[in-house]
């Protein structure tokens, strides 16, 4: 398989996987006046998705708790999936929903970040890394949370999908193609859901979708940094990219005159800028060059 | 590469015979030494691959240590082990050398050391086969080298020996996917030697 056909994996799969469960979710209720779509089609569609190129690129993973980090992203394709389908079909602010992320929260980094803990942190430094990253995404899911309730139709999708292509792009000049094209993957179905989006006005991340994309997300950028060589203030920016449209637009006054989809564009590809043209920059030796 | 360590455990018996047998003065090879170490400044642990089957192209890791123990009594129960800091890739260029500690490769944050341990030492001409337990890239399987005693010579360090193992590894045996997903590119053999110069302990 030559570079084409490796990025082409990446992909394909998360595109035919997505584009087939939001079909099947929202298209026969894409009449405004029809009932409401079946929730479940956003989280399936974005954590399937994306588990979709995991397996493609990289195998099924073994079972094994301790697995390679590359592979330890398609379990949490698989838990946000299914968490998400769990959130899209009950109320978010139940006591059991909200459990079940904090399990999640902690699982996250706690699994993840196993060979940090034995190999670059001590143990108190490990517990307080992985703590505060579940706090951390704790908190983020929240802010996610927040953006859903407060955006529907593509405008939301779309700064998810830049957020996540960015990550993709940076990942790969960090030096990993492996966790660049599952965050491309990820952008592909958010791109999905963008587009599907266009077509349903009202279709909106908040019901589930939150969740498989915010671990999705925060777990590629957690690779990238303890796993790979990202910089740490290059991943902060491109979670900035993911909620900084949500914080200011409609709460800053300039910001509500400008057209709504111009200024969340703007604000999300504003944080990439800085991480993507700086690590461009340093790898101005293409790390791939001497596979071309 | 790991192996060579093994060579000089079970070379250490032939280095003690060979000290013996041509300086009259010297000590017995058992009260010389037990353990060896490798003095990693004389050392090098070097590999070659194919480049896209054109070329050989060649590499190095630059830190390493390693320890044996050996019977001078029976050369086959001794012991060789040795770690590879993965990190210390070396390919003459630096872009080149981080895709190769990233996840798409080594993993060296992840799976930061590469170790080799031996289980068994057996004579094979005037060489050596030693195998063992090389765990790289998170996954260990059993492997075979040869090693060679290169020389042996007493300094005013002490007793130092150096000894050349060989050996081929497919790194598809060791889960580099990206040498799975993209055949032809780079290797899926590497063909590893590993040259040290040990110091009696």
């Amino acid at each position: 398989m030559d570079f084409v056909g490796i990025a082409l994996s990446g992909i394909v799969p998360p595109l035919v996987v997505s584009a087939l469960l939001l079909t099947i979710g929202w298209w026969p209720f894409r009449r405004r006046d029809a009932q409401a779509p079946r929730a479940w089609a956003a989280p399936l569609a974005l954590g399937l998705g994306t588990l979709s190129a995991c397996v493609v690129l990289n195998g099924w993973p073994s079972l094994a708790l301790d697995v390679e980090f590359k592979h330890g992203l398609a379990y949490v394709a698989a838990v946000g999936a299914g968490l998400g389908c769990f959130e899209a079909s009950r109320d978010r602010r139940a006591r059991t929903t909200w459990l079940l992320r904090g399990v999640a929260c902690v699982a996250s980094p706690f699994l993840l970040l196993d060979f940090a803990r034995e190999h670059q942190w001590g143990s108190v430094e490990g517990w307080l890394w992985t703590g505060g990253l579940a706090l951390a995404l704790m908190g983020l899911l929240k802010t996610w949370d927040a953006m859903a309730r407060q955006r529907t139709g593509a405008l939301l999708p779309t700064v998810w999908t830049i957020a996540a292509g960015a990550s993709g792009a940076a990942l790969h000049l960090a030096g990993s193609s492996s966790f660049g094209q599952i965050a491309g993957a990820l952008a592909t179905s958010l791109g999905v859901a963008a587009a599907i989006a266009l077509l349903r006005p009202d279709f909106t991340l908040v019901r589930g979708a939150v969740v498989p994309f915010g671990l999705l997300l925060t777990a590629l950028l957690f690779g990238g940094v303890f796993a790979s060589e990202l910089p740490r203030a290059a991943a902060l920016a491109l979670l900035a990219a993911s909620v900084l449209p949500g914080l200011v637009l409609g709460r800053i006054g300039p910001a509500r005159t400008l057209p709504r989809w111009i200024a969340a564009l703007v604000l999300a590809f504003a944080p990439t800028a800085w991480p993507l043209w700086s690590l461009w920059t340093e790898s101005a030796a293409s790390p791939y060059a001497a596979y071309d | 590469m790991q192996l060579s360590l093994l060579a000089c455990a079970a070379t250490g018996a032939l280095l003690l015979s060979s000290i013996g047998t041509h300086a009259s003065d010297a000590p017995e090879p058992a009260s010389i030494t037990s353990a060896w170490k490798v003095d990693a400044a004389h050392s090098s642990v070097v590999f070659h691959t194919q480049h896209m089957g054109i070329a050989k192209f060649y590499g190095r890791f630059n830190a390493f240590e390693g320890e044996i123990q050996y019977d001078a009594a029976s050369p086959t129960s001794s012991s060789v082990g040795i770690t590879i800091d993965a990190s210390s890739i070396d390919t003459n260029s630096e872009g080149r050398d981080k895709h190769l500690r990233s996840p798409d490769f080594f993993s060296a944050k992840e799976f930061p050391e590469i170790r080799f341990e031996s289980a068994s030492v057996e004579a094979a001409g005037d060489a050596f086969t030693v195998e063992g337990e090389l765990t790289l890239h998170g996954v260990t399987k059993t492997i075979a080298a040869t090693f060679e005693v290169v020389g042996v010579a007493e300094t005013p360090r002490g007793t130092k020996a150096g000894f050349e193992a060989k050996l081929t590894i497919d790194m598809r045996d060791f889960g580099f996917s990206f040498v799975e997903k993209n055949p032809g590119a780079v290797g899926p053999e590497v063909h590893v030697v590993v040259s040290v110069e040990c110091v009696g302990e």
